[in-house]
Order: C-alpha cells, then structure tokens, then sequence
C-alpha cells in the first residue's frame, strides 16, 4: 500500500468515527408535551435505594419509590404505601396498615411480605448496604396479615415514622430484586413509585414514565421526567432561560437571584434542613469557655453574611434546629451583631486582647465556604480573634475531623454544617451533641459533653409520645444555644428554578423536590 | 520497521504498568479516606467498617495493585466504589465521546488553522496577517470556560439555534467542538505562519516560482509539504493531551466524557474509575504517539527508524 493510500484510510476511519459518534439521537427542543426536563448538578450514583447515601440519588428515589410514610412540605408524616399507623402502648411494636391493592412496576403486589423482604435485604450482612445503620434500632419486621406490618424494636424508639420515611427505607420490589444482583439493581430499578424507570444514559439523561395505575396518578398530567445532569451552575441556569429545562433543583444562589427577573419563571427560596456554623473544639482553650463561644455569635453579623454570601437564599439561624425539623422553636438571645458586647464578653472571659487560633475550611463541601469563611474571620479581627484559615480538600478534613477523639482531634474550629433528611431531632441533635457519640463512632466532633443534655435527648428518644418529646427537645435546643455548642450562622434554604408551566412541586424541609404530584401547562 | 515497533511496543507496556502503579500510589496515598467520602461527613464509624469490608481497602497496598492489575487483565476494572455498579460500562460509554471530541476538535484546528496560517505568511505583515495573528493571540490566552459561556449565551440564549449542553447529533456538537479546537486552532494557524514564513524565503521555493509553477503547486506542493511534519507532531500531542483533557469543555457543556468522569471520580476517590479511566487515556495517548511516527515517516522520506 502506498504512504498515501494508507494515509487516507486512517483519515477515513477516523472521519466515519467521528461521523458515528455525531450522528447519536438529537436533542430534544422545547415542543415536548407534558414531558418535564429537570436539570440536576451531578449523576446519581445508582437507584438503588439501599444502596445510596447520595442526595443525587434520593431525588430520583422519590419519584420511582414509595415509602411507608413519607413528607410534606412542612415536614410532617403524612401516608404513602401506609394509610394508618399506630404504636403499641409498651412503644415496641408500630403497626402499619398497608394500602390495598397497589402493585410494584413489575406486577408483584405490595403487601405485608414484600415490605418485610426489603427489610431483611437491608439488614442482610452480605449486601453490606451502608445505610443500615440509619434503621438498627429494628429488630423484627413481621407480616401480620397480607396488608399488616408489625415493626418491633429492642427498645423504644421515637423518630421511628421519621427514619422510615428517609429516602434510605425506600420499598423496592422483592421480585426484581432478587432477580439481579446488587451491581445491576442499581442501574434497573423496580419500585412501586408514581414514575417507573425507562432509560438511563449515564451523564446524559435519567428517563422516567408515570406509572398510571399509582394513587397519585390523577393527580399528575406529567407523561415524562427526564433528569439531565448538567454540573455548571451557568449552564444550568442558562438552559431555563432557552426553555431546554423546566426545572433546576439546585443552582448557585446568586444565578438564582438573576433568574428571578425573568417572567417566566419562578424562584423557589424555601427552608431546608441544613444548619451552618463554626464548629469549635469545646475541649480545648479558649473554646471551652462558653462566654467566648457566645462573643463569637455577637461579633459575627450573620445577616450580612445570609445577604452578601446567600443572595437571601438563607436564614439567621435562631435555634440549633432548622425550621422543619421537629419540634423547632426559636430561641433567645438572638445574639444579634454586637462587637461591643462581645469584647465585654471576652474580657470576661479572661481575653480582653483577644487571642489567635486557626480554622479549617474544606473546599467543595459548602457552598461558598471560603467566602464566607474569610468574612467570618474578618469580622471575628474586629473583636480581637485572630483566626489564621487552613483550607483543605475535602477528603482530608473529613479523615482530621472524624477519626480522631478527644485525646487525639487535632481540631481547633472548622467551618461546619449538618443536614438532617429525616426531619427529626434525634438526628439533627442526638448523633451530633450527645457524649455517647464522640468521634470517631459517630459525629459529635467538637466533644461538647453535658449530662443534663445527654438525659435529655436519650429520654425523648426513649418515648414515641410526640408530645412528651417535643418537651425534651425544647428544653434541650434552649440549653445547646445558651450554651452555644456551636457557633451557628444560617440555615440553608432551597435555590431552585422553575418554568411556571410546571405547577404543584413540593420542596420538603427534609432537602428533597417533588414532581410526585406536579403538573404541567404549556 | 517491524524492530521498530516489536521495541516501540515493550516500551509501551512498561510505560503503561509504570503509569499504572503512579496512579495507584498517588491515589492511595493521598489523604483521605475513601470509605469516609463514599459514606458521607454524616456515616457512624459502623458504616465505615462496612465500606471498608466490602471494597477491600483494609488489605495492604501492594496486595491492592497486584489484585487490581490481575483483574484488569483479564478485562475485569471492577466496581465503583459510588453506586456498586461495574465500572466498565461508564468507561466504555465514556472514551468514544472523548475521542469523538478531540477528534472533531482537532480537525476543525487543522482544517481551519493551515489555510489561516498559510493566508498570514503569504500576506506577511499586511491586515490580514495581523488581524489572523491577533485573533490567534486572542484564542490562545482566553480561558475555556469564558469562551464558552459566551458562545452558549450567543448561540443558545439570544439566537436559539443550538442546544446549551448535552452529547449526541450534531447540533449539540457544534460549540463544544469549537471550544476543544479553539487553543488547537491558533496554535496550528501561528505554527503553519511561523514555518511557512521561513520555507517562502528558501531557495528551492525561489526555484519553484522561477520555473514558472502557478502560485497553487508552489505553496502546497513545495512550502506546505515542508511544514507539515512538525505541525503533524504538534497536533499529535494536542490530540493526547484532548483525549482526557477537555474537562473544562465537558463540565461546561454537560458532556459526559472521560475527563468530566475522571475528575469527578478523583474528588470522591473512586479509586477504580481513576485507575481506569487514566490507564485508558494512557492507552489512547501511546497508540496516537505510535500513529504520529507513522504518518511522520509518510510525510518526511528522510527519516528512517531503525
């Protein structure tokens, strides 16, 4: 063959390739129907609800599941594959009446031994799912009759209704289930949802269908959800603006701001149940000095902060709990923006020079975390502390902030958040404040140990009587902001956009968006 | 040339298993826990203990690779440590789409960027020159990201005639194409001036006009042909660095290629897809490398590999 010959060969291949891989599906425009595009930051890592930790993932999950119980949007129980509910008077036992007559995608009816399946492939070893934990407190999930579910525990336990309507205790048919193995359920999944799974093009599109024999099915006119990963916040924003997206469930703050000048479309800026702050090592001078935590608060002007860093996306926070997380209440003092007071607090305190400390900040994990961070410090100079930031990668501040006790932690204060997706206290407050759970067994990280506290959180944990709870729990917030375990800022709100064609979504306090029961009218 | 390629190929290999176990160490002993990134700042340590158990990053390093590379071998890259799903899949949807792009880019960067090259040297110092060599300038130093929100803003926004992100049929292809050539583009049209600039001055092209060829034959016959094995090297390497390389253009655009996937992986230390997907691009960049000496030896009959 000659040189040229064999050179125009590889040119032709390579040509046909590229012809090849150009010539794939077209884009869908905006003549679509009562098809939904919603644009999502990042692809879900699979769709196995047991499987997953991941926010990605939870909002498919909502659509292509049902749980027993399941959220509005103020963050209450309200029924899903369970129409009534009750617990024995011993608090042991919760009873679960199941809808009648409702079926997985693939046919398999759900009943009292599908939803005790799925427990035993949660809780089985084997599958290692990483999220049993969130549901350890079960012992037993029996079916009584053919729509009857007893769950029984060990001790009793008072978030139970709030744990099982978590994304993780998504029911997912048996049948299909044991039909693949882990690694494929994932990528195939069968539930029991008013979307059932069509089609998933890895970083391209998600592809779900309505499923119309569901309960919610008259309430929808929604054909079609395609979720379109999509990781640049501009472009994000920007294929709202040409109509190629209907909805965007989460966009930077300050895209979202821009958005809202265009008419046709909505900005949703709604509470979630996320709390930020500086989370200071309360073993360790001068942090354990609850007067200079308190000096901290008064020298930070959080508002500015919500204004400047958040766009308004954000709320001062006024209680270690998020609105939306049971049983929240705002607290007093609201240690609004007093520097003056603050250096009364911290010559009190025995600093009335102030002292230097550093801060970690990790890069990637919160939204505007250096921003924010370089203001805080700023503000906490004007005072006195000087705060010297170490930004990090996020791998590594997570293996210095959890793996170490209170011996070991090398944490001076770090710039901190917590979601809570269960929407209950003892998540938000137990696994974060309790002296049983220091690290590295679980997430109470800066150490802050008090007995009356401890008491507190095990005995409202230890009732399912919501009343009695919402008791110890108010006292408990009262006494973690007198004290300021943490230096709490803001909560976070949603930032979402959408199309006003696309009517009825739910934002829930607990981080996720519903398009369950949404409409569509172009 | 059949010695030539037996020893180009041991090298290869060598390179490969080198890169492999740079990857592996640079990964592995970076800090941060992967069982702790897989379960979220919110996981108990019992959580950990399962993750660890079931990815079997509780085993020594050593043991690690060696179970890694077996695997591979024998066409096994195993599970991602995100979602329990074979990884394979991802990646072979992932390397066509990267290819196609670089592919795509760099035609458009040669297809473009010799005719402007030659266009500026042969109107050397003139408007047009300057006004190519500037605009070359121009798309060398601006950063990826801006241009192509502005040409999303331009194309999609205010003319609605192309999508602003996504993969698949042409009209999707069309800026991030032009957002890979773009630094490609002025980098061959600046290349193509510069050599072509020379080769008019010399003596054999003086001879060419001389002897009464018409303008066509001398600057591509005579000129062009010249200048051609170095661009040739230049756009090989382009192409390598394209191949896993365009992060910027697949985040922007919403591509979901091997470098958006890499990137991605490393921020959650999904050691698999990493290992993977670099060893691909490893793959790839040693098999064009390997393609450019041969076109090289088509081009330029002086040179012989022995």
């Amino acid at each position: 063959m000659s040189v040229r010959r064999l050179g125009a060969s590889v040119a032709l291949v390579l040509f046909a390739l590229l012809l090849q891989s150009l010539g794939q599906s077209s884009v869908a425009g905006p003549a679509r129907g009562t098809k939904i595009v919603v644009g999502i930051d990042t692809d879900p890592p699979s769709l196995d609800a047991h499987s997953n930790t991941a926010l990605s993932s939870d909002q498919l999950f909502a659509h292509l599941y049902d749980r027993l119980v399941g959220f509005d949007t103020a963050g209450q129980i309200v029924p899903e594959l369970a129409t009534e509910w009750s617990a024995s008077n011993d608090g042991l036992t919760w009873t679960f009446k199941l809808r009648r007559g409702h079926k997985f995608h693939d046919g398999t009816p759900v009943n009292a031994a599908a939803i005790s399946a799925n427990f035993q492939r949660l809780f089985d070893p084997a599958n290692g799912f990483s999220r049993r934990a969130l549901f350890d407190m079960i012992k037993r999930v029996d079916a009584v009759d053919e729509y009857t579910v007893a769950i029984t525990t060990d001790k009793p336990f008072g978030a139970m209704l709030n744990q099982l309507a978590n994304p993780s205790a998504s029911i997912v048919s048996p049948t299909a289930a044991a039909k693949q193995d882990i690694n494929t359920f994932g990528r195939s999944p069968v539930g029991s949802g008013p979307f059932f799974f069509r089609e998933w093009v890895r970083g391209t599109r998600i592809v779900l269908r309505k499923n119309p024999a569901h309960w919610l099915a008259p309430q929808t006119n929604i054909s079609e959800i395609e979720f379109r990963p999509i990781p640049d916040d501009a472009t994000r924003a920007i294929g709202l603006e040409t109509g190629e997206l209907d909805f965007v469930t989460t966009i930077s703050p300050q895209e979202a701001k821009r958005l809202s000048a265009n008419p046709n479309l909505r900005v949703y800026n709604l509470p979630r149940s996320r709390i930020q702050g500086l989370y200071p090592n309360v073993t360790k001078k001068p942090w354990s000095d609850a007067r200079v935590r308190q000096a901290m608060a008064y020298a930070i002007d959080k508002q500015a902060i919500v204004d400047t860093f958040l766009a308004g996306f954000a709320r001062v926070a006024d209680s270690p709990l998020p609105p939306g997380v049971f049983p929240y209440r705002s607290q007093t003092p609201r240690f609004d923006y007093d520097p003056e007071r603050a250096k009364r607090l911290l010559a009190e305190a025995g600093y009335p020079n102030g002292f230097s400390s550093t801060m970690w900040v990790p890069v990637g994990t919160y939204a505007a975390a250096q921003q924010i961070s370089e203001a805080v410090a700023d503000m906490l100079k004007q005072v006195g502390i000087n705060l010297k930031l170490e930004v990090m990668e996020s791998g590594q501040w997570l293996v210095l902030l959890r793996s170490k006790g209170p011996k070991e932690s090398t944490l001076e204060m770090s710039y901190y958040g917590w979601g809570t997706q269960t929407g209950d206290a003892d998540y938000a407050l137990r696994l974060v404040f309790h002296s049983a759970d220091f690290a590295p067994a679980c997430c109470n990280r800066n150490f802050y140990a008090n007995s009356e506290l401890d008491a507190l959180l095990d005995k409202a944990i230890a009732t399912t009587n919501q009343q009695e709870r919402r008791t110890f729990y108010e006292k408990a917030q009262e006494i973690l902001w007198r004290d300021q375990a943490w230096v709490w800022i803001f909560t976070v709100n949603h930032s979402a956009v959408g199309n006003r064609a696309v009517t009825g979504v739910k934002l829930l306090p607990t981080e996720l968006i519903h398009f369950r029961d949404a409409s569509v009218s172009r | 040339m059949g010695v030539f390629f037996a020893r180009r190929s041991v090298e290869a290999v060598l390179t490969i298993l080198g890169l492999t176990l740079l990857v592996f160490l640079s990964l592995h002993l970076a800090p941060g826990d992967p069982a702790a990134l897989i379960a979220g700042n919110q996981a108990t340590e019992q959580e950990l203990v399962v993750i660890r158990q079931r990815y079997g990053l509780n085993d020594p390093l050593p043991v690690q690779y060696v179970r890694w590379i077996g695997r591979v071998l024998r066409g096994d890259f195993g599970i991602s440590h995100f979602g329990e799903r074979p990884i394979w899949p991802d990646l072979a949807d992932a390397f066509p789409i990267s290819i196609s792009l670089a592919l795509g880019g760099l035609t458009v960067a040669v297809v473009v960027g010799i005719p402007l090259g030659i266009l500026a040297a042969v109107r050397r110092d003139g408007f047009v020159d300057l006004g190519i060599m500037g605009l070359a300038v121009a798309g060398m130093s601006m950063p990826v990201f801006w241009i192509s929100l502005l040409m999303i803003l331009l194309f999609s926004l205010r003319l609605g005639w192309l999508p602003s992100s996504g993969w698949g049929g042409l009209p999707a292809a069309i800026l991030p194409v032009f957002s890979v050539s773009l630094a490609s583009l002025a980098l061959v049209a600046r290349m193509t001036r510069s050599l072509m600039v020379e080769l008019l001055l010399e003596d054999f092209v003086r001879t060419a006009w001389a002897k009464g060829l018409p303008g066509r034959m001398v600057l591509f016959k005579h000129a062009l042909r010249n200048a051609l094995p170095p661009i040739v090297t230049v756009v090989g390497l382009r192409l390598g660095l394209l191949v896993g390389g365009a992060v910027i253009t697949e985040t922007v655009f919403a591509i979901p290629g091997l470098g958006r996937l890499i990137v991605q992986a490393v921020n959650l230390r999904d050691y698999p897809v990493v290992q993977g997907g670099v060893l691909l691009i490893a793959l790839a960049v040693i098999g064009i490398n390997l393609l450019v000496d041969v076109i090289y030896l088509m081009l330029d009959p002086r040179i012989r590999y022995a």
